[in-house]
């Protein structure tokens, strides 16, 4: 088949700024956007430049926008593209600053990785033993799936938050986090949860999903966070104001059946809350605010039954 | 200029494993790596890696495993280092943090292997190169080891007959800089893109085993290039050993387990240079689909394939179009290992003074004729800890000399004259070329005459390439540039393995010839070494080292 | 075409126009609404994050409740969407969560077997109730007016919980605006998020993702927003400020919720859609669509 693509170029030894280039192949039914950036690069342009390695979607060396999302290049087939967007656009990952063409500078996305501390913290007072440590087959598969993460970086550069959040520690490096907060062998869990639960940690997620969204390895960066923000609520890490605002909404359900809206901002920012007002009062004036004392949903007696109940199980 | 006491090329497992280790002697470490750390091809590894951690089992019945897998060309002083070696290092890799998949009592799971008398394979599901990776890696973090990433090394600095350093290119600035170090550690990975569709990453071009025995270290064993019994048609990305570990089983077009006929005990089990040539008895015999033989998963169910296989199954719906829970999947044998590589001791030290080696890229050799499945990444650890070890000695124990200081200008010379030549072929023309007579002349089966077709052909593109010219001419992250280099490399190699292929006349693991169908430990129990000459390579021979397993049948 | 009706609790209160205007739509379109009066929250993924079997047991009652009386749910927000699909599907496909969840419902004598489908207001005009007909209601054509359409994150993503249409390349909105007879406004932020939910916790953070988006609808001359969400609705239009604020410039731009626009549309007048309760005037966009229904024959409800 014959497929035009069309690919944001710039290389900064000759170029003021990138430009758009049109290309036109021949590929085979399945190619891949990888072998036709390849084909590409041998028979028409030999300066398109790219990073790829393993073509087998676990290097994570090819990530890219593709028609306007970060996917691996040796992934995504030209065929479902050309079907979902009847063309083909290629631009390098957003955000990251450009090197050449299609290679971005990794280099802010691999400091939000270390910052995690993504690494074995084994309890510095109990000796490593003699032959491994035992664990659980269990929570192995679960540390297993996490570590299927290769860093492409596809979600943090289409993470809406990072995107004008540059301080925000993105999905991908949280990903990393949960994967040594699950891991029986960890002794600082602790310590963990609170550095993720810092202000440009976990409870900065908007829950837009891009990551799980765009995650080529069916990791669910977003799963991986709700774990963590599950785990500092249970171990009573709930300093953030985030947290604050998930009790306040478990509370206001417990007690009601229904979120208050009118107590949440109070419960979450505590005084805080006082920066907010002219926001506050154009949305009293507009009747948006509802009264604070709610009545409870009938059948309420249903609703406690089941805190009481949840409660118990766990 | 940068200086440091040790250099290691290359950040897979081998390189971070020997960068950890150095580290412990000296804080003067750096690794230099042509993609970042976590790119290195031994993230693609599958299935899994080998050591005796079972009381039932032990050291010295994986080690004759390995020796009898070899085709008895290993050498045995080095595999029992290897075998005796292993727990412990899986243990310690334990304590990074890699995880690995667990049996029920939390002990670390293993998997039955091609090959091995007793499943000794580790593994994290289907991913357990990645998890290794990893944790390497970030035990790299932890230690604060200087990595230089994207930096491509385009040769070796000697002088005196001692390595002194390295040449690179800074791919994101375009520089080309000098790096002075005591000891230089090799460990750059395979070479198996010498042949088309190969299941090994497209950098994984020999760059390493070029750039020493252009400097005067010596090759060891080139011709043993093993082909995997499992890759996909379509580009040869592999379909692990572990499937067939799980109990996957090998069919014919006509429905039958035809590992029956070849090795009747060990079936899919057998070690992968006999189950490569029973596969490709029956495509050329005419049992074959489309030029594939099919491997069977669906009797183990749904529930073990997303759990042990998940990645197998995503790279079969992927690339295949196949869902193997539902479906068998279409495979064939496909370039995967260089068992040969640069020569080196158990320590990892080279024939070049200053020059170590390690993983892939070495031959120490452990792997003989015919690696067993999950001994090669725990060569990268075993051998990675050595080599470091040995460079980091040697270091503290020499006093800097100076570095040759032609190098960087000779260097700069060469890449420019590449950089401005204005007529002549692009190198990946020369590339596929030689991809195309490698699988047609030096695959599975060999005979004299395709060899000799072989040999002529590498020539010929040798001194094509010597006019080849690069299309971009700029300076950062030059793709091409790099490309048309590892393409030299990638041709050097070729002629290694094609002259000696064709000088040794039997047949042997990997190396199977229809002229000489026997296996001939009168002539030919030795290791064929390869030196540089500006006129191709110059062979040599050694003897095999033997401790306690005399040459036998080999069967399965 | 009936639905059990989950109003979620924003629509319920703050963003009560919406309910209102919906109730008013749906009747004059004929889709019949049941409204569940005793469903609870859904939690809004934060009662998911703290406490995922409370979640479970929670939403598998409300769903067990429209399985009871043998209708699918119907909800008019996303964030609601996304959790009573996520647990609607958990309990579909995870015999052991819905076995514990029963368990807990059994105590209050009631039962789930995932027999109910949840589903979106906008997704039932497009699916069930169908564009063509939607287009023969229209009574004042939506002419000129440049709606630019914010879809809002958890209708469209994960694909794999919702899966209605490409989360990277969705139609719906625009093509009910099309035959509203409006015009679509592109821009890279209809995909985006409002960031409702750190808008509390991290205000600063919010205000720039909100801006971003309010601002690509701005720059493309759209002349109101319309969204399915009255989350997004909400930070679009009451955080509006906000973000001018940080981005330090003027927006104004009008926010529609969806049944609001098509009730404009179908000739439905201004008080029925309650348009007074939005922070941000929407006297622009009355001023540039008709003000009189043509004469001419009216589809009766339910046709
Ligand atoms: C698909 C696949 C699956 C496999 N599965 C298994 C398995 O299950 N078990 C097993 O035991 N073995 C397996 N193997 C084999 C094993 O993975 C490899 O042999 C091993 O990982 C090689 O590791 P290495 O460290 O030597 O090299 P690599 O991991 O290939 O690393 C090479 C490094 O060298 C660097 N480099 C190369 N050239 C240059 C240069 N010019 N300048 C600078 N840096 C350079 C690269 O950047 C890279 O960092 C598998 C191989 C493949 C291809
Ligand atoms: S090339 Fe490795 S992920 Fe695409």
């Amino acid at each position: 088949m014959l497929v035009s693509f069309k690919i944001q170029k710039f290389n900064p030894e000759v170029d003021a700024k990138p430009y758009y280039r049109d290309y036109e192949i021949e590929l085979p039914e399945r190619a891949t956007v990888l072998e036709s950036i390849i084909a590409i690069k041998e028979e028409i342009d030999g300066t398109l430049s790219f990073r790829c390695s393993c073509r087998s979607a676990i290097c994570g060396s090819c990530a890219m926008r593709i028609n306007r999302c970060a996917k691996l290049a040796c992934k995504a087939r030209v065929a479902d593209e050309v079907n979902r967007h009847g063309s083909i656009l290629i631009e390098p990952l957003q955000k990251l600053k450009v090197i050449k063409d299609l290679v971005v500078d990794m280099d802010p996305f691999w400091r939000m990785i270390e910052k995690v501390k993504p690494y074995l913290m084994p309890d510095p007072n109990e000796a490593a033993p003699e032959r491994e440590r035992l664990v659980d087959p269990s929570t192995t598969e679960d540390v297993i799936r996490n570590s299927l993460c290769i860093l492409c970086a596809c979600c943090h550069t289409d993470c809406n938050v990072a995107e004008l959040e540059p301080g925000f520690v993105g999905p991908a490096a949280l990903a990393k986090g949960q994967r040594y907060v699950a891991d029986t062998r960890d002794g600082a869990t602790d310590e963990r949860l609170k550095s993720l639960s810092e202000p440009h940690g976990l409870w900065e997620c908007a829950r837009c999903f891009a990551c799980t969204q765009v995650c080529p390895k069916g990791v669910d960066p977003r799963e991986s966070i709700r774990r963590i923000g599950h785990l500092a609520y249970e171990r009573g890490i709930r300093s953030d104001e985030g947290i604050k605002h998930a009790q306040a909404f478990l509370d206001s359900v417990k007690a009601s059946g229904r979120l208050n809206e009118a107590t949440l901002p109070l419960k979450t920012k505590g005084l805080g809350v006082v920066g907010m007002t002219p926001m506050a009062l154009q949305m009293f004036l507009k009747g948006k605010v509802p009264f604070p004392i709610q009545r409870p949903v009938p059948d309420m007696e249903e609703i406690r039954k089941i805190f009481e109940l949840t409660e118990k199980q766990r | 200029m940068l200086e440091y006491d040790v250099v290691v090329v290359g950040a897979g497992l081998a390189g971070m494993r020997a960068a950890i280790e150095a580290s412990k002697k000296t804080a003067k470490v750096a690794v230099l790596t042509k993609v970042h750390p976590v790119r290195s091809h031994s993230g693609a590894a599958q299935g899994g890696i080998n050591a005796a951690l079972s009381p039932a089992d032990s050291p010295e019945s994986h080690a004759f495993d390995t020796v009898k897998g070899s085709d008895y060309l290993g050498d045995q002083d080095a595999i029992e280092v290897l075998c005796s070696e292993a727990p412990g290092d899986i243990i310690e890799l334990e304590h990074m943090g890699t995880v690995f998949s667990r049996a029920s009592d939390g002990r670390i799971a293993q998997r039955p292997f091609g090959g091995a008398g007793f499943p000794r394979t580790c593994y994290a599901s289907d991913i357990t190169g990645l998890v290794i990776l990893h944790a390497l890696y970030e035990q790299m973090l932890k230690l604060g080891i200087k990595v230089y990433d994207e930096w491509f090394v385009t040769s070796l600095a000697v002088d005196d007959g001692v390595c002194r350093g390295i040449i690179a290119i800074d791919l994101k600035s375009g520089k080309l800089e000098a790096v002075k170090a005591k000891a230089v550690i090799l460990a750059t990975g395979g070479c198996a893109p010498v042949f088309h569709n190969s299941s090994n990453a497209l950098i994984s071009t020999g760059d390493g085993m070029s750039l020493a025995y252009r400097a005067g270290a010596t090759l060891m064993d080139m011709e043993f290039l093993q082909f995997h019994p499992t890759t996909l048609k379509a580009n040869g990305v592999l379909i692990t050993e572990g499937a067939r570990g799980e109990g996957g089983y090998l069919l014919n077009a006509l429905g039958e387990r035809f590992m029956a006929k070849y090795a009747p005990n060990k079936m899919e089990l057998a070690s992968r240079d006999v189950v490569s040539r029973a596969e490709q008895t029956e495509i050329e015999e005419g049992r074959g689909i489309d030029g594939c033989v099919l491997i069977d998963l669906r009797h183990l169910g749904a529930q073990k394939i997303k759990e042990r296989l998940m990645q197998i199954r995503e790279l079969a719906m992927d690339i295949a179009g196949v869902d193997p829970i539902e479906q068998p999947i279409p495979i064939r044998p496909g370039a995967h290992y260089s068992m040969g590589g640069i020569k080196t001791d158990v320590h990892g030290a080279t024939m070049l003074k200053g020059l170590y080696a390690a993983g892939e890229c070495a031959c120490v050799s452990v792997h003989g004729a015919n690696r067993l499945g999950g001994n090669s990444l725990l060569e990268t650890i075993v051998f990675g800890r050595r080599a470091g070890r040995a460079a980091s000695e040697l270091a503290c124990s020499v006093a800097g000399a100076s570095f040759p200081e032609a190098a960087l200008s000779d260097e700069e010379r060469r890449i420019s004259e590449l950089l401005k030549r204005e007529k002549g072929e692009r190198a990946h023309v020369l590339r596929k070329e030689l991809q195309e007579a490698a699988n047609t002349n030096l695959g599975i089966f060999r005979v004299a005459k395709k060899m000799q077709n072989c040999v002529e052909k590498v020539r010929e593109l040798k001194e094509r390439y010597a006019r080849a010219i690069v299309q971009d001419r700029g300076r950062i992250f030059n793709t091409d540039l790099t490309n048309a280099l590892q393409t030299g490399y990638l041709i050097d190699l070729g002629e290694a393995m094609a002259l000696g292929a064709l000088a040794r006349e039997e047949s042997r693991g990997a190396h199977s010839r229809l002229d000489f169908p026997k296996r001939d430990d009168e002539k030919w129990l030795k290791h064929t070494l390869a030196y540089w000459t500006p006129n191709g390579p110059r062979l040599g021979y050694l003897d095999v080292t033997m401790t306690k397993w005399p040459p036998a049948e080999r069967s399965y | 075409m009936r639905y059990a009706y989950f109003t979620g609790c924003v629509a319920d209160k703050s963003a009560s126009e919406l309910d209102y205007s919906t109730r008013k739509v749906c009747e004059k379109l004929g889709i019949k609404l049941e409204k569940m009066e005793s469903a609870s929250c859904c939690g809004a993924g934060d009662i998911d994050e703290v406490n995922l079997d409370l979640s479970r047991a929670l939403n598998g009652r409300t769903l067990a409740i429209a399985e009871r009386d043998g209708l699918d749910v119907l909800t008019i927000c996303n964030v609601c969407t996304l959790t009573l699909r996520k647990v609607n599907q958990d309990l579909k496909e995870n015999p052991e969560a819905l076995e514990k969840t029963n368990q807990v419902l059994a105590e209050i004598g009631m039962k789930y077997s995932g027999g109910v489908e949840v589903t979106h207001f906008l997704w039932v005009l497009m699916r069930e109730f169908g564009v063509d007909r939607l287009k023969s209601y229209v009574q004042r054509p939506l002419a000129g007016l440049r709606v630019a359409p914010f879809y809002g994150c958890q209708i469209l993503r994960p694909e794999s919980r919702l899966g209605f249409e490409d989360p990277n390349n969705p139609k719906s909105l625009e093509t009910i605006i099309t035959a509203l007879g409006g015009t679509p406004v592109d821009y890279a932020g209809k995909t985006k998020c409002c960031a409702f939910l750190i808008s509390l916790a991290r205000e600063k953070t919010a205000s720039k993702v909100l801006g971003q988006q309010l601002w690509g609808a701005k720059t493309e001359m759209a002349d109101c927003i319309v969204t399915p969400c009255p989350l997004c609705h909400l930070s679009l239009d009451a955080f509006q400020g906000m973000a001018e604020k940080e981005l330090d410039r003027s927006i104004r731009l009008p926010i529609l919720h969806l049944p609001q626009l098509i009730g404009l549309a179908i000739g439905l007048q201004p008080s029925e859609l309650k348009l007074s309760r939005h922070v941000v005037g929407v006297d622009g966009v009355l001023a540039k669509i008709p003000s009189r229904v043509p004469a001419g024959p009216v589809p009766a409800a339910g046709s």
